[in-house]
């Protein structure tokens, strides 16, 4: 059964036939070759298949493609503005957030939509936001400092009225 | 302090991680094979059975299936690292439960997945053994009756299930008991941990037109994936090309190979391109956790604290296949003595066959269980001693220029400075104390050593055209961050810019053999290669220059990618002019290497008896010191850790953020294993093959405050001075984390993991009653 | 490549009409957050013939209260939506306490309470603390709709009173049971794992004693739980450290925990009394009436 649906993926607007049982991370993956979307434990435990879903963080693992018509994805892909990536992925590419990568997408995602709604998070507020996003590689310290590092950098390069999304 | 250098020592940022915050790294999945066949692997459900008949008629005839193949239809060859003792499908017999029977490539998933509903097993049972314990009983079920004949790379000493037993023994047991004012005898468990990369394993064969195997996976070693094909399927290794992806995450996980031999099997029996891709329940059932163990020792001790004598059995359980089992048992054992001087010491490890499925290799190879056991009795001892548990160890402690076990010289040992500096830091004291009427916390130490010399690496650097540099090591970077260490080796030696070196992508048809990345290795043993190769382009370099100069390579200097005539610079050639002279003009395209092996210093026989010891010489010793600082609730066994700083002697930190990242990352991966990490299985099934019940540290888990402490030591023979790091943030994490908890509660925990349950039953023990301390 | 077995997919555009199809295509299944639906769906263990998507239907969503009739939730309300609501801070803080226990962010947003209770595994926390609230749920088929207390809606592990006809319509809570302080204490593997066992209570005081204190359980039974006898001994009684340890000894007494991967039965039952304990002592000093040790 073909579910016709139009979203809008990183900005531009796509209209297609998916099937009922298609999942968003397969759509993205296999027909948009957005694979920079992860799929890790394939149960909604890890966080590596978040993408953002109208600004908030989702598991893309667990979601069909039916779910997301007429919303806004964000995928990694989506971050760099005119080739110049988004200070989070700067942070973590500075700070040594970075070392397998492959929890690294969701996770830069998932701190995107803190820092979205919360431009000056505690430490506390980081945690919980990224507490479903799981890293084997790093600890998790080097993580922490870069999403502080790219929301000072944030904050200081940021005008009144950016930054100031509805909680 | 080291002297510092241009690029070596500096924190450049990693050269893969802008395209992996960018999601453009291509992993294994990321490249689409859109006409590759699907395959899927039946796992036996057995955990010992005779294979009396596998019929796969039905399933043929399933629409778009396009090839089964069984273990019957495959060559005789037999794969392993150390004993070849494994199939790619069982024949005849199978021996756990996971293990593969059959393979099916097809059109589709679903039609896969029909087709292995419809293959029809016939076992007939055979009786099984899961613990080590059991598997050494006279008169257990043999796993491998034809041990005795299989193919081994070393003097085995084998019998009945035990597939591999290591001695190592020095000085006179006896004695050095008789002269010990107290002995301790003690024994501890640990559990099977997987490596829960968060990649899941896959790999695409084709066989080219040329009638080559063409591997591309996720692995950590290209070249063991190309040996155990070939010696699997009975082909010559040239004929196998294997590519490698983006890995994401190995921890040893990765060392030996995964579903390449299987999809390679598919591939040649249908003439297609075939696709294996692990689903996360068949990595958790299929994958080779940390053995399990069995540690029993007995230390002598003097009143002053030196330690006299020690005598330690290890058993390793290894599942039903040795897989890299005799290795990681080996290397146990030499671990074992720790990082101490003791005159008399016996160690005897036994890797031993279980219906299990098969262990493997993981972060530490061996090494964490031997360092849980020897540095949690080694707070026993303190206790009784009423010794402070650091100068226990202080007093024991291994210098530069002391003798390992089996007689190898320490040639830098930083572990005092790795004591001092994480103690300061960690803020060590003795008090431990109530933080809440019902929590109770405590600080717990534990040192470790390792090395980081083993084996040998090659490398090539060739001189490009325009006078960049190709950098072939082999190695593959895990997330571990060798391309970025090899690159800083590379570029400080040949004296260019970091961004004027391309480290080449993982291919076997042209990379220098590497046995992998493992062993906390890569730095010490490649990047000595690494160093050599780009030694010798400098050589050739400057012959090069001084023969288009005429004049003397003496009488050369390079600065800044320019190599000119002392006193006179402005007769000079830049490296872009070398290149092009080479390539056009004269002396051919600069072509350069390194090969290094780890070839001595050797044990010494005269020292030390040394029996099935699958390794030649290894060398680097690296030193890690965790203290840590825990907080215990009393009533439910909770364990929450506070606050920890580990400080690790890597010789010289090439990329000291890098560094930083493995010891927070070991800590981390350290911790699950302490506290809550256990893959369990009942008759030989797994019960927890998925992220739902078997758990890793989130970041609400990892302690709020963990500091890397880098402690530089130089090592004589490494590149740069520098060693490794990449296993010793896990080894002494759990035997800190229990040290520190059998400190808050005055009661030792000598199982792992401290699950709640654990803990409150020690406490329960201790205080002989059955309900909650504190009742009100 | 699809990983899902195919199926029939509708979205409902009324409660009505998602009743009359639940009845009409049989082996149809609710699809409400997907989240417990798709794990099941993806490894095979549940293949549903056809989906009937509700969240397509308006007004399911709503938290709405009112001083009169109380709380009402939707069942598509998110956990998320329900932890950082102030009204429900304000007069059903547990429900925004546990609310806020459930795994991590993402899945919080994701999930719904309504899908969450259905699915009805033991190791709820929501079940837990609606239960500590004194929650009704409404379910509704296309022959009327029916309430019951939530605490009669779980009949064992992954089995409810409803029927595949019904849909589940609401969740109310009593406008006399709004104001009461509780607790939620919970008990995990690692810090967004479910519950190995968790206790949920409310406490309402009046002049000094515990007119009435409410003791739900997750994770302690084939189902979540609610402990009359815990709840009798506290009836009138003064909150006082004596009172609360023989209720705490009387929840555990009550639960009937199974030993599996998490823990055995006998260690949670254990927790079930050390965390009931906490959990009355933190609300009854939420009430204004801490216990001294
Ligand atoms: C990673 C992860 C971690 C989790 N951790 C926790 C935790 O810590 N604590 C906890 O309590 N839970 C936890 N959960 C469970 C989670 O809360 C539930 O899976 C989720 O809320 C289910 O809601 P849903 O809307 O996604 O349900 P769905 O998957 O849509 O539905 C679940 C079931 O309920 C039925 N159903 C749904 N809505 C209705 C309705 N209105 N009427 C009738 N039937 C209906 C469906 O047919 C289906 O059978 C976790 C889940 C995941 C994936
Ligand atoms: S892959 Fe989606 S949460 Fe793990
Ligand atoms: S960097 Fe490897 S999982 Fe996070």
């Amino acid at each position: 059964m073909l579910i016709s649906l139009t979203l809008r993926v990183n900005g531009a607007s796509e209209t297609l036939d998916a099937p009922a049982n298609e999942l968003l991370i397969d759509l993205l993956r296999g027909r948009l070759n957005l694979t920079g979307t992860k799929e890790a434990c394939e149960v909604g435990e890890c966080g590596s298949c978040t993408v953002l879903l109208d600004g908030a963080a989702v598991r893309s693992c667990l979601l069909f493609a039916f779910d997301a018509a007429g919303k806004e994805i964000t995928t990694i892909e989506g971050l760099a503005v005119d080739g110049r990536l988004h200070p989070l992925q700067e942070a973590f590419m500075e700070l040594g957030a970075v070392q397998c990568g492959f929890c690294i997408p969701g996770m830069i995602l998932a701190a995107k939509a803190l820092l979205d709604v919360q431009p000056r998070p505690t430490l506390a507020e980081i945690k919980q936001h990224l507490a479903g996003n799981l890293c084997r590689c790093t600890g998790y310290a080097k993580i922490v400092a870069a999403v502080q590092h790219a929301a000072r950098r944030l904050a200081a390069a940021t005008r009144p009225e950016a930054g100031a999304a509805a909680p | 302090m080291p002297t510092p250098l241009a690029v070596v020592g500096t924190s450049v940022v990693k050269v893969d991680a802008a395209e992996k915050v960018s999601g453009r790294s291509r992993y294994f999945d990321d490249v689409p094979h859109r006409d590759a066949l699907v395959g899927k692997v039946l796992w036996s459900r057995q955990p010992h059975a005779r294979l009396v008949n596998i019929e796969r008629s039905r399933a043929l005839r399933v629409p778009g299936v396009k090839a089964i193949v069984i273990g019957a239809d495959l060559p005789d060859g037999l794969m392993g690292p150390f004993i070849k003792d494994e199939p790619i499908l069982a024949k005849g017999v199978t021996r756990f439960v996971g293990e593969p029977l059959a393979l099916v490539a097809a059109c589709s998933d679903e039609a896969a997945a029909e087709a292995l509903q419809l293959i029809e097993v016939e076992y007939e049972e055979l009786p099984a053994v899961f613990t080590a314990e059991d598997a050494l009983r006279p008169g257990a079920p043999l796993l491998h009756p034809d041990l005795a004949s299989y193919v081994k790379i070393y003097e085995a000493v084998q019998e009945g299930n035990v597939c591999s037993h290591t001695t190592f023994a020095e000085g006179d047991l006896d004695a050095g008991f008789a002269e010990a004012d107290e002995v301790f005898e003690d024994t501890f468990t640990t559990q099977r941990v997987h490596q829960t990369y968060l990649e899941r394993s896959g790999a695409v064969v084709e066989v080219d037109a040329g009638g080559r195997l063409v591997v591309w996976s996720n692995t950590q070693s290209v070249h063991l994936t190309q040996i155990r094909i070939a010696e699997a399927l009975l082909i010559p290794q040239s004929k196998i090309h294997v590519i490698n992806s983006r890995v994401g995450g190995g921890f040893g996980g990765r060392m030996e190979p995964t579903v390449q031999p299987m999809a390679a099997a598919l591939a040649l029996k249908c003439g297609k391109k075939v696709k294996l891709y692990l689903s996360r329940d068949e990595e958790f059932t299929f994958g080779k956790p940390r053995h399990s163990s069995r540690i029993d020792i007995k230390t002598g001790v003097k009143r002053d604290g030196r330690l006299t004598a020690k005598q330690v059995r290890l058993i390793y359980n290894t599942g039903a296949y040795a897989d890299d089992g005799p290795g990681i048992a080996g290397f146990g054992a030499m671990m074992a003595r720790g990082p101490y001087n003791i005159p008399h010491v016996r160690i005897d490890a036994y890797c031993v066959y279980t219906n299990l499925p098969k262990s493997g290799a993981f972060r530490g190879f061996g090494n964490p269980q031997a360092t849980f056991a020897s540095e949690s009795q080694l707070d026993l001892i303190a206790e009784r001693l009423r010794l402070d548990p650091i100068e226990l160890r202080l007093r024991n402690a291994v210098q530069t220029g002391d003798t390992a076990l089996g007689g190898q010289r320490y040639t830098s040992v930083g572990l005092r400075r790795c004591f001092e500096q994480a103690a300061a830091r960690a803020g060590w004291r003795r008090v431990s104390a109530s933080s809440s009427p019902t929590k109770r916390r405590g600080m717990g130490v534990a040192a470790m050593h390792h090395i980081s010399g083993l084996l040998s690496a090659g490398a090539f650097v060739k001189i490009n055209e325009d006078g960049t540099v190709g950098l072939v090591a082999g190695a593959v970077d895990i997330g571990q961050g060798c391309e970025t260490v090899l690159t800083q080796i590379a570029a400080e030696e040949l004296g260019v810019p970091m961004s004027d070196i391309h480290y080449a992508a993982i291919d076997s048809d042209t990379a220098p053999f590497n046995w992998g990345t493992a062993g906390s290795r890569t730095t010490f043993t490649v990047g000595n290669a690494v160093r050599l190769a780009a030694g010798d382009a400098r050589r050739q370099l400057l012959a090069l220059a001084a023969k288009t100069l005429e004049v003397s390579p003496d009488d050369l200097e390079t600065v800044d990618r320019t190599v000119r005539v002392k006193g006179s610079p402005q007769r000079a050639l830049s490296y872009r002019d070398l290149g092009a002279i080479s390539h056009w003009v004269s002396g051919g395209p600069i072509l350069a290497k390194g090969s290094f092996i780890v070839d001595g210093p050797g044990f010494d026989p005269k020292r030390a008896v040394l029996r099935g010891f699958p390794f030649g010489p290894l060398t680097a010793y690296i030193f890690g010191v965790h203290v840590v600082e825990v907080e215990v609730d009393v009533e439910t066994g909770e364990v929450k850790v506070l606050k920890a700083a580990a400080a690790h002697d890597v010789g010289r930190a090439i990329n000291p953020t890098v560094v930083e990242g493995q010891i927070e990352g070991g800590f981390a991966q350290g911790l699950g294993y302490a506290l809550f990490e256990e893959l369990c299985t009942e008759g030989g099934q797994t019960l927890n093959p998925s992220f739902i019940d078997y758990k890793i540290p989130s970041i609400l888990d990892v302690p709020e405050e963990m500091t890397a402490i880098i402690v530089e030591e130089e090592d004589p023979h490494g590149p740069f001075g520098a060693k490794g790091v990449g296993e010793p943030g896990l080894v002494a994490t759990a035997a800190a984390i229990a040290n520190a908890v059998s400190h808050a509660l005055g009661v030792r925990l000598r199982d792992l993991p401290l699950t709640p349950e654990r803990v409150l039953a020690a406490l329960e023990a201790k205080q002989g009653t059955l309900s909650p301390p504190r009742a009100p | 490549m699809a990983r899902v077995r195919e199926f029939q997919y509708l979205e409902a555009t009324s409660v009505e009409e998602a009743c009359a199809w639940l009845r009409e295509y049989g082996g149809a299944k609710v699809f409400a957050g997907g989240l417990a639906l798709t794990i099941l769906m993806k490894q095979h263990l549940f293949e549903p013939t056809c989906l009937i998507n509700i969240k397509t239907i308006p007004g399911l969503d709503r938290i709405d209260y009112d001083a009169a009739t109380g709380l009402r939730i939707g069942p598509l309300a998110r956990h998320q939506w329900i932890a950082e609501s102030a009204t429900i801070a304000a007069h059903y803080p547990i429900l925004a306490e546990a609310a806020g226990h459930v795994a991590s962010l993402p899945i919080r947003r994701m999930g719904t309470v309504g899908g969450s209770l259905s699915h009805a595994d033991p190791a709820t926390d929501m079940a837990a603390a609606l239960i500590a609230a004194g929650a009704r749920l409404h379910l509704r088929s296309s022959d009327g709709e029916r309430t019951l207390p939530i605490e009669e809606f779980f009949l064992d592990a992954h089995e409810t009173q409803l029927q595949p006809d019904e849909l589940l319509t609401g969740i109310s809570v009593a406008a006399e049971l709004a104001g009461r302080s509780g607790a939620h204490e919970k008990l995990r593997k690692n810090a967004t794992d479910i519950p190995i066992v968790a206790v949920s209570v409310t406490v309402a005081l009046q002049d000094g004693v515990l007119r009435e204190a409410r003791i739900g359980l997750a994770a302690a039974a084939p189902t979540p739980m609610r402990c009359p006898a815990a709840e009798a001994l506290l009836r009138g009684a003064a909150p006082t450290a004596a009172s609360i340890a023989a209720a705490a000894a009387q929840a555990a007494r009550e639960a009937r925990p199974i030993s599996d991967l998490r823990a055995s039965a006998d260690y949670r039952r254990k927790m079930v009394r050390v965390l009931a304990r906490r959990a009355l002592r933190r609300a009854v000093a939420a009430a204004g009436l801490p216990i001294p040790e």
